[in-house]
């Protein structure tokens, strides 16, 4: 390995909303850069966030905190991806 | 289309979340392109493979490794969490020298005692054996043969070992390595009670006020119980915790009252708290005149050395230790008042203002008290007495069988209770609390077990200590050691384990997962399947008897113990073991071999493979043509069912999460003993405890008597040997998990700093720790989590370099045979 | 002890990151070359030979104190301690982790936020702070000495299961 190896963040996090706005703010949640929804319910987000580093992260979600309707955002799961994007995916 | 490595890792983190919020997963429900498989994880319930507290994990299987486990949301006993060993069982069977071919020691070509191992078949392997087998049993008889299990034998392995050693080769020289970890608890229940295994739950646990350790170290060796003892005491700020130690450990930072006496004086502080109770009058009279009956044991009763050391050739009462004759409340109450405060306060070194607080936590009649204990009452060389003596108080106060009033057990291995003890794999005991010298029990397992009456043998065999000597001294000679590693774990073992499997005279065969020490030291090593690697039962120290199914395959040849149990019967006639008298009254079993007459028995082959879970391999089913597990477990049950044994049908257990017998109509039994609860107790009784004929429990009245070797002169120093969290008793398993081993990569001598600094000894420098029976070079640590009082060091004994065993005492309770593994003398010096 | 200047702690932990894939690389996926004589290779696990040979006993281990978050096994995985405990306390009063873990002090101190997992109690109800059963951290997180494993560990993670390429 000549190159400083590769560093990719994925994360997980739970957003509680207001349950009459959860879909509403799933909308605006989709605006963020690199950030999946996997699931809705009345009141909850599941997001999946990617970027290089935990501090980029972490900062969306303070942003995402901050939203209307948000009652809170907090990480669950952050798994650091030190391979290079595999593209070929099953063999 | 295609799934990639990081759309997997995306799904995963979004599961987890899901799953931390309640929201069911729908992974499979998502449009994943590249299909489902490159998700498919098959997850499937097994409790965890280490400790007596039975936690449910999920195990994940893909492709035929496993790939992740968590802890089961499910599982009563742990709600999702486990310990960090347990989140680890994963990497458990994946160690890179996990063993796959049957290894005989041999020399140009044959088997040689002095020669190196060989990969052989395991034709050749059971040829060897059963000629060894059979040599021994020619020369001197069944008495001559012998087997070493486990609380780690899965039931039916338990089960299946019981009959080919009692009824196939006539010997009961059998017993588990559980000998080294609650036979005194075992032999109190029973003495009490007269039935084994507590009568409360885990559930006391958020039923108590008061919590009280009496030589456990729940956090470190029993975590998932000391959440729960946590969360108790954390939310509810009323409760008290008090921790009984010969040192300051993990469990103490969460007492109330932590209390660090002078090794082996517990007996006192237990008498000293029964007259407190009596003399501040707090006795629950009502119940102690209802339900309890007053008896004296035999005092002065020895150490189980060998009999010619001097200490039993002078104990008066060694012949009879366990006797017991009929006693009052008023004798009972004159011999504990001897234990006064001030007496007590001086002989344990616990300062009176807290003995005085610890003895009003049980008498208070508001406060609702679990007492808990494991190793530092049951290795002790008066633990049957410790046991007697915490019932004793539970029984004064009537705190007993129910919600929160506890007086409970615990135990080290995943079945100690489930095999050890409900099987009767001890050197006395049949199952369901039955015993080989009792003549109406053996009939009825010649029955059961559809065998010619007379045949069972009724005299004890060698317990775990003896087994042993008599190794040594050339009595014992084929001897078969599953699931443990007694080398590593045996007391005084350079002296009284090692010559014995080195003996020219004996042949020794080991049965394990990995290479053990004990496996090193063997004459053939038999590879074997583990944990999920065939379906299996454990019965945890509640009461809870779990399954599991075959998850996956065991490596190369590797094979389960019952595989091999059952296979190595079909090397026997019973011409060539069983007496011609009983096979010349009975000619029909005449010509079968063992593997007919126990396996083949028409109950233990009553269920076609075709009852199967269609969804799970079943390796044992498939060689033998029928779903042994099923058959074997049914017959066992039969032992215990309308007997206060009762156990569900077998194929409840592969539904639930457990379940507490005695399960009569499909309900389990939290609080034993107590009407309503237990549907052995009548209406209108209220309590009975009916494991003995007239329904009352014992109080017992025995002293305080002194350890078998304290700190002189020369050996100045106390050694208590036990446990850390990461590993899991001799460490086969955990040390083999990288992150287990980098947590705790070796053993280390605590120390007290001015003892190390008297002998000039630094944090961290290498030391040799001496007792009259040998000697281990370690490290010294006198930081880290056990803080130790001047005067005594602990030593962990997982690390196969530094054998503590090596220098412990063979001294052991001569009621239950166990050793006391927490007291004798060492001095250390600098390397 | 931990340095109690969390800003100092910050710029070093930034410092640090880029290390990752290197000791990640090394420890986990290249594994050791040893063990291929799977007997008696190593005596903290089959003994002295013979067993009751006494023998040298190695140094004690020094933790690991990089800072550095080490990849999971499987999402279900503890995280492992990639810092020195040594005198934290950890008792009915007092808790060090998380004087930086919880989730007040995360922003400060820059470390990890403990799981929303953790604020759930024995009957999954969600508390506003750490649940009581889950206060004692060491019984699932534990600190790494700086020790190589005894014997590989041929464990293999499910993204790489059926890949090909183990």
């Amino acid at each position: 390995m000549t190159d400083l190896p590769h560093e990719h963040h994925i994360s997980s996090a739970v957003v509680s909303v207001m349950p009459q706005f959860s879909e509403a703010v799933a909308g605006w949640l989709e605006t963020f850069p690199d950030t999946e929804i996997h699931h809705i319910v009345p009141g909850k987000i599941v997001i999946v966030m990617e970027g290089p580093s935990a501090g980029v992260i972490g900062e969306r979600l303070t942003q995402i905190a901050l939203g209307d309707h948000v009652l809170s955002a907090n990480m669950v799961y952050e798994i650091i991806d030190t391979e290079a994007e595999d593209e070929e995916g099953e063999e | 289309m295609t799934l990639t490595r990081r759309d997997i890792l995306k799904m995963q983190a979004a599961s987890v979340a899901a799953a931390a919020v309640g929201i069911a997963s729908k992974a499979t429900a998502q449009p994943v392109p590249g299909g489902a498989d490159a998700l498919q994880i098959k997850w499937s319930k097994a409790p965890c493979r280490f400790c007596g507290t039975g936690c449910g994990v999920m195990v994940g299987v893909k492709k035929g490794k496993v790939v992740a486990t968590h802890g089961d949301v499910k599982a009563e006993v742990n709600r999702g969490l486990n310990c960090v060993k347990g989140y680890f069982l994963s990497k458990i069977m994946y160690g890179n020298d996990r063993l796959t071919r049957p290894l005989l020691r041999k020399r140009n070509g044959v088997y040689a005692k002095d020669g190196a191992f060989e990969p052989v078949s395991w034709d050749e392997a059971f040829a060897v054996m059963a000629e060894k087998c059979k040599a021994a049993l020619a020369k001197k008889g069944p008495e001559s043969v012998g087997m070493f299990g486990s609380g780690q034998w899965t039931i039916w392995e338990g089960y299946a070992a019981s009959k080919f050693m009692r009824a196939g080769l006539r010997s009961n020289n059998l017993d588990p390595n559980a000998r080294h970890c609650m036979a005194s608890a075992a032999a109190a229940f029973m003495r009490t009670f007269g039935i084994d295994e507590p009568m409360g739950c885990y559930d006391d646990f958020e039923h108590a006020d008061a919590f009280v350790l009496w030589g456990s170290n729940m956090a470190e060796m029993h975590p998932i119980l000391w959440t729960r003892l946590t969360d108790r005491r954390l939310s509810h700020p009323h409760v008290r915790v008090a921790v009984l130690s010969t040192f300051t450990h993990r469990s103490s930072d969460l007492a109330d009252l932590p209390i660090i006496f002078k090794p082996g004086t517990d007996l006192a502080i237990l008498n000293y708290i029964a007259h407190y109770i009596i003399s501040t009058g707090r006795v629950n009279r009502d119940f102690v005149d209802r339900h309890t009956t007053f008896m004296t044991g035999a005092t002065d009763i020895g150490y189980g050395l060998r009999p010619e050391d001097p200490r039993e050739k002078s104990a008066t009462g060694a012949a009879k230790a366990g006797a017991m004759t009929p006693s009052d409340f008023e004798s009972y109450k004159k011999f504990v008042s001897d234990y006064t405060v001030e007496k007590v306060a001086k002989l344990s070194g616990v300062e009176e203002s807290q003995l005085k607080a610890l003895a009003e936590l049980y008498a208070d009649p508001k406060k609702k008290v679990m007492s808990l204990w494991t190793m530092g009452f049951n290795q002790h060389v008066r633990g049957v007495w410790a046991n007697h003596l915490v019932y004793n108080i539970h029984l004064l106060t009537g705190k007993i069988a129910e919600p929160g009033n506890s007086p409970f057990s615990l135990t080290g291995q995943p079945s100690a209770c489930g095999t050890a003890r409900e099987v009767g794999t001890f050197a006395h005991r049949l199952p369901a609390d039955t015993v080989v010298t009792n003549p109406a029990h053996r009939k009825q397992a010649e029955e059961i077990w559809k065998l010619p009456p007379g045949l069972l043998p009724g005299k004890p065999g060698y317990h775990a200590v003896l087994q042993d000597r008599m190794l040594r001294d050339g009595k014992l000679n084929f001897y078969w050691i599953q699931v443990n590693n007694n080398l590593q774990a045996a007391p005084n073992s350079a002296n009284e384990t090692y010559p014995g499997y080195r003996n020219p005279e004996n042949f020794i065969v080991v049965s394990d997962a990995y290479p053990t020490v004990t496996a090193m030291a063997a004459d053939l090593i038999l590879p074997t399947a583990m944990w999920v690697e065939k379906e299996g039962a454990y019965g945890n120290a509640e009461r809870r008897t779990h399954f599991w199914h075959q998850l996956v395959d065991a490596p190369g040849e590797a094979r389960s113990d019952l595989w091999q149990i059952m296979e190595f019967a079909k090397r026997f006639k019973t011409d060539e073991v069983w007496p011609k008298k009983i096979l010349d009254a009975d000619p029909a079993y005449k010509g079968k071999t063992l593997f007919d007459v126990l396996f083949r028995n028409g109950t233990v082959d009553r269920y076609p493979a075709a009852h199967l879970d269609q969804a799970y391999e079943n390796h044992e089913a498939k060689d033998f043509g029928f779903y042994v597990q099923k058959g074997l477990f049914e017959e066992y049950a039969a032992f215990g069912r309308g007997h206060g044994h009762d156990l569900a049908p077998f194929d409840t257990y592969h539904d639930v999460r457990g379940l507490r017998w005695p399960v009569v109509n499909g309900r389990e039994t939290r609080w034993r003993f107590r009407e309503g609860h237990d549907p052995y107790v009548k209406k209108g009784e209220g309590i009975r405890f009916y494991g003995r004929k007239d329904g009352r429990a014992v109080i017992l009245g025995v002293p305080y008597e002194p350890p078998a070797e304290s700190p002189d002169k020369e050996y100045d120093l106390w050694l208590v040997t036990g446990r850390v969290l990461e590993h899991w008793h001799s460490g086969s398993m955990t040390m083999r998990v990288p992150e287990l081993y980098r947590a705790f990569p070796g053993a280390r001598c605590f120390m007290h700093a001015d003892d190390a600094r008297e002998r000039g000894i630094n944090q961290g420098a290498e030391i040799r720790i001496v007792s009259r029976r040998g000697s281990i070079r370690t490290r010294v640590e006198t930081r880290g989590r056990n803080r130790m009082p001047y005067g005594v060091v602990f030593v962990p004994w997982f690390d196969a370099s530094q054998l503590i065993n090596k220098v412990t005492l063979d001294a052991t309770d001569p009621i239950s045979k166990q050793t006391d593994f927490k007291k004798c003398a060492v001095k250390i010096e600098r390397v | 002890m931990r340095s109690q200047n969390r800003t100092r702690l910050n710029s070093l932990r930034r410092a640090k990151l880029g290390l990752l894939g290197l000791a990640s690389g090394a420890l986990l996926f290249a594994g050791i070359a040893a063990a291929q004589d799977k007997l008696g290779k190593s005596p903290r696990l089959t003994g002295p030979s013979p067993a009751t040979e006494n023998i040298p006993a190695p140094p004690l281990a020094r933790p690991v104190t990089d800072d550095i978050r080490k990849m999971r096994n499987y999402p279900e995985q503890p995280p492992v301690i990639p810092h020195s405990i040594a005198g934290y306390q950890l008792s009915l009063n007092t808790n060090r982790c998380l004087e930086c873990h919880r989730r007040q002090f995360t922003e400060a101190s820059g470390a990890p936020m403990i799981s929303v997992t953790h604020f759930m109690d024995r009957d999954f109800q969600i508390l506003s702070d750490v649940a009581p059963r889950r206060y004692f951290c060491l019984q699932c997180h534990v600190p790494q000495m700086n020790t190589a494993p005894l014997v590989k560990n041929n464990f293999i993670d499910m993204t790489k299961i059926g890949k090909g390429r183990r």
